[in-house]
């Protein structure tokens, strides 16, 4: 069963109940809440998200509510809470949607130590998967939308999760975070594509979030082999470019972008720097989605 | 002649590494020190000092004596700079005093 195989009141009562229990990648989330853009969030977006019955073992137990002060009539916040504590100060309670988001990605990043998180987006094609590490702004979301419209396997948008025991990346599926100008860019490249409403005036601006392709959450359990490591940079002036990025250069960059790694000890460093051994690693510049989709194709036809 | 510009106490003081963990590339060579959960990439000489350590301790000298081998008689300008390595090898905890 899936969640969009409920009706939205039943929806809306299962969320305010007990809370509803859904997978996605290798973990279950209980999510409560009564908040409507959560609801309505969680419709749009996960409804392809297989629903697990309510005596499933949950790795993570998530809630957003209103505060019980005058925050709940005035100016309005919401409380994330997660395990029964609440990690973060409150938001506007108009951000409640991508902070389930954010906060699920901190829960995840908190708790697993099977797996090396690595900040980074993923994608995979021919059974083999492109790691897309960046920081904030460079145009990895929006390459990882584009691509997922022509042909490329989403894996995640956030948090790239490598398997300790087989070294594969392991796909979460959820939606895409997109950000100011690329909700306008993925909504003309891909008319097709589902977007929920906007939300303005976040830490990162106007962010709206993509829905995962159908076909990527219905194979969120099938891992992939990592090919390549690419640090994508969008850049509005300027030909399509890239250059090989040396092994040990890749693990300097990568280690900003590394979520877990000092916590895994000798296991970490032993599975990156194999992990390192086997990709492709370059840095890449592109001002035009369809030309860097069509660079992206290329690297599997070549490989 | 290099050893006459170290300090006396400094020849003679014996180095081990830690527990550490390697890998080599073309464009670097990383440790993982496993006492501090740190990583460090090292430039070539320090790497070639920790190896010589790694071997057995030894002391500036011995180690010195060491790389010459390795690299030949030709580095001497860098290889008078080693009580630097040395010291800077140690300041990142991948080598201590050895009483052996």
């Amino acid at each position: 069963m899936k969640i969009s195989d409920l009706t939205p009141a039943r929806l809306r009562e299962r969320l305010a109940g007990d809370g509803l229990k859904f997978q996605t990648g290798p973990f279950v989330v209980r999510l409560q809440t009564s908040l409507a853009t959560v609801v309505e969030g969680l419709g749009i977006l996960y409804g392809e998200f297989p629903l697990l019955p309510d005596e499933e073992f949950a790795d993570f137990h998530i809630s957003l509510r209103l505060p019980r002060t005058l925050r709940r009539w005035i100016r309005p916040q919401v409380i994330y809470s997660y395990n029964g504590e609440s990690p973060f100060p409150p938001l506007p309670c108009t951000q409640a949607f991508p902070f389930f988001e954010t906060g699920l990605n901190w829960s995840i990043y908190s708790e697993v130590f099977n797996y090396l998180i690595i900040h980074a987006a993923a994608v995979e094609r021919g059974g083999h998967a492109a790691i897309l590490p960046a920081p904030p702004g460079s145009g990895k979301s929006t390459l990882t939308a584009g691509l997922i419209h022509r042909g490329w396997r989403l894996l995640t948008d956030e948090l790239t999760l490598v398997s300790l025991s087989t070294k594969r990346v392991v796909p979460l599926a959820r939606p895409i975070s997109l950000k100011n100008q690329a909700i306008d860019i993925i909504q003309q490249f891909a008319p097709s594509s589902v977007i929920a409403a906007k939300c303005c005036n976040t830490a990162k601006g106007t962010v709206a979030y993509l829905r995962p392709p159908a076909e990527s959450v219905a194979r969120m359990l099938e891992p992939s082999i990592p090919r390549w490591l690419i640090y994508p940079q969008f850049s509005s002036n300027g030909d399509l470019s890239f250059s090989a990025l040396g092994k040990a250069a890749t693990f300097s960059r990568l280690a900003d972008g590394l979520v877990n790694y000092t916590v895994l000890g000798s296991a970490g460093f032993d599975l990156l720097t194999s992990l390192i051994d086997e990709l492709d690693c370059y840095e890449f510049t592109y001002s035009d989605l369809g030309e860097a989709i069509a660079w992206f194709d290329r690297l599997v036809e070549c490989d | 002649m290099i050893s006459n510009s170290l300090a006396h106490s400094e020849v003679h003081r014996r180095w081990r590494t830690v527990e550490i963990h390697w890998k080599e590339w073309d464009d670097g060579i990383l440790v993982y020190n496993a006492s501090s959960g740190s990583t460090h990439v090292l430039n070539p000489i320090s790497a070639k000092i920790l190896k010589a350590l790694a071997k057995y301790p030894a002391n500036i000298i011995e180690a010195l004596e060491r790389i010459t081998q390795d690299i030949g008689p030709s580095d001497g300008e860098v290889l008078a700079s080693i009580e630097k390595f040395v010291a800077n090898l140690e300041e990142l905890g991948l080598i201590e005093p050895s009483s052996e």
